[in-house]
């Protein structure tokens, strides 16, 4: 087991790296100098521009600026927002919890909608129910989440007056972002589990268990479910990527704060250290993640513990 | 009593009739109830974003101040914005930025990597190594943060988003084009070329890239709906097209501030973009069962 996940830690030693240097390039080699972008859109002079490439340390050679990029990285220094002056990774740090917060109940309703609608369009296979469920899947995928967002709002906070159209504080507040983001999740994740759930249902322990008399609903969560929940845990992990990126939109319709915001809102100040270290951070966070998924799936599938040894 | 049969049988073992369709009968997909649904929604939608000028009873950019937010009505189908402008005539334009921007975007995530793709699979060892860990670090980007990063640094414009959302797409074409290079390299036919002295152009070209055209049609046709999403997310958070320009997601983006007294503002860009996204993956998923052999056909 150990070996396995060193094995997969290695492996993202190269992403990881590359992430890094990708963030790099695109800041620093790109055609457009990001200072001068920055500055003379707000009409800074020219002196200003030069005084800030250099406190930024971009007038020296690229190869030392790479070399620093990597010294401050190690030591946990992502720069000083140029608005702020404070430390990027305080920043980062201070608006996490929301985004977590927001990410992991959103997944919450994804897996719980996605295996709902999944295992039903499954187990109704071509009847009404199964179009019913897959109609509701596309619509997952298909709604942008900006909107579906904005129709809420218009629904429970400006009709009914039910929920609280914008801010955080309370599960009030939580309500919509999560449903909002998790619904758009959760078209995927049912599509996946109904493949899935036709190709266990047709296995013959399915037909023992039937045959023996086991009821329809043992034989499907115990049976049937757990099976066809396997493959689909990969794509939960691949999906939690999706949610981050999701928080920035989401998080922009309900006024919340949290990083997808603080990145949103460092592009709008043109605030680009920010920029820089949250795209870096969340990159890095989601490599990070899908290992524990991949390890993950050596914990659920007893059939892998022997090839990962 | 359950009114449905829930999985009476273990088709894989006694496969009804449908599973194998008879010799030289075709399965005629594009006939089928939701492919005609979904084509004809996105005939619809195409040829009213290119007769919009004229379709559209009013100039796009034409401010009423005097008429602002002025309800659905028969001078204003889908009412006024902020500005007095007539958001019917704005949806109708902002089809196509819509649609040019979902075509350019995915065009250029395809042809990058179906060349990558293509590459990575042929020639195996340190090119396949070095181009898929390239794909794997654009892939560690996670939603929309990659195509943000990069127009957050290329400046607000129609072309910057159309190349970040196009960027962030290409690790998709090159990993699927690249599975797919590697099982058509070993058929017959491409090592029949080989023998015979076809130069490594010719066999890439000639002999694999047709048989791996058509996976990629299908993801192309997926990818406009993703592409148009994430293009209309940059637009609604503001880092994407600019105002006035008529665009789905920048007419969201000013409308949400006014749900409480003018929800048309909304409702009919957003309605349109649904619709739009929902027929363009009914179809791709027609397409997709349609080229599949093994999916039964639909009514």
């Amino acid at each position: 087991m150990l070996p396995y996940v060193l094995k997969r830690l290695l492996y993202a030693v190269p992403v990881i790296w590359g992430v890094v240097t990708l963030v790099f390039v695109l800041t620093r080699a790109l055609p457009g100098d990001p200072v001068e972008t920055m500055l003379s859109q707000s009409g800074g002079s020219a002196e200003a521009i030069a005084q800030m490439r250099a406190a930024l340390a971009l007038d020296a050679p690229l190869h030392e600026q790479y070399a620093r990029f990597w010294w401050d990285l190690a030591r946990g220094d992502l720069g000083r927002s140029l608005f702020t002056n404070r430390p990027v990774l305080t920043t980062i740090m201070e608006q996490l919890p929301n985004t977590i917060v927001l990410a992991l109940s959103a997944m919450l309703v994804a897996v719980f909608c996605g295996m709902v609608l999944g295992v039903l369009a499954a187990v109704y296979q071509n009847t009404w129910v199964d179009t019913l469920c897959m109609t509701l899947a596309v619509f997952g995928v298909s709604m942008p989440v900006f909107w579906s967002g904005i129709l809420l709002i218009t629904l429970f906070s400006a009709a009914l007056h039910w929920l609280p159209a914008t801010g955080q504080g309370s599960f009030k507040h939580l309500l919509m972002p999560m449903f909002v983001l998790g619904f758009a999740s959760s078209g995927a994740i049912a599509r996946l589990i109904r493949a899935d759930m036709l190709e266990v249902l047709a296995e013959d322990y399915i037909v023992t268990a039937r045959a023996k008399g086991l009821r329809l609903r043992t034989t499907i969560v115990r049976h049937a479910l757990r099976n066809a929940l396997i493959p689909a845990l990969t794509l939960i992990g691949l999906q939690f990527g999706f949610l981050l990126g999701g928080t920035v939109v989401t998080e922009t319709v309900f006024s919340r704060q949290g990083i997808g915001r603080l990145v949103i809102d460092a592009i709008l100040w043109k605030d680009f250290p920010v920029v820089q270290g949250a795209v870096l951070f969340s990159a890095i966070a989601y490599t990070l993640l899908n290992i524990v998924v991949d390890v993950s799936y050596v914990f659920v599938d007893p059939r892998l513990r022997s090839d990962a040894r | 009593m359950n009114r449905f049969r829930p999985f009476p049988l273990p088709t894989r073992r006694f496969p009804p009739r449908w599973t194998i369709p008879p010799v030289g009968v075709r399965r005629r997909w594009w006939l089928e109830k939701r492919t005609v649904a979904s084509l004809v929604v996105l005939g619809v939608i195409v040829v009213s974003a290119l007769c919009a000028p004229w379709l559209s009873p009013y100039d796009p950019l034409a401010m009423d101040p005097a008429n602002r937010f002025a309800e659905p009505s028969l001078a204003h189908p889908c009412g006024t914005d902020l500005f007095g402008r007539d958001v019917f005539s704005r949806v109708l334009y902002g089809g196509r930025i819509s649609l040019i921007t979902g075509l350019c975007a995915v065009l250029l995530a395809a042809i990058p990597g179906v060349i990558c793709g293509l590459g990575a699979g042929y020639f195996r060892g340190a090119v396949s190594a070095l181009v898929m860990r390239f794909m794997d670090v654009l892939l560690a980007f996670p939603g929309i943060l990659l195509s943000l990063t990069i127009v957050a640094l290329l400046g607000p414009s129609l072309l910057s988003v159309i190349v970040a959302v196009g960027i962030a797409g290409i690790p998709n074409y090159t990993r699927v084009v690249r599975g797919q290079v590697l099982v058509v390299q070993r058929a017959l036919f491409v090592r029949a070329a080989r023998s015979v002295g076809a130069k490594r152009r010719r066999i890439i070209f000639r002999h694999i890239l047709p048989n791996v055209l058509g996976s990629v049609v299908v993801l192309m046709t997926v990818d406009v709906a993703w592409a148009i999403l994430s293009a209309s997310s940059l637009s609604f958070l503001g880092v994407g097209v600019q105002p006035p320009t008529p665009d789905w997601g920048v007419m969201l983006s000013e409308g949400r501030g006014y749900v409480y007294q003018a929800p048309w503002v909304t409702i009919a860009p957003g309605a349109a973009l649904m619709l739009t996204i929902l027929a363009i993956n009914f179809f791709g998923d027609s397409l997709r069962d349609g080229l599949d052999p093994r999916v039964k056909p639909r009514s």
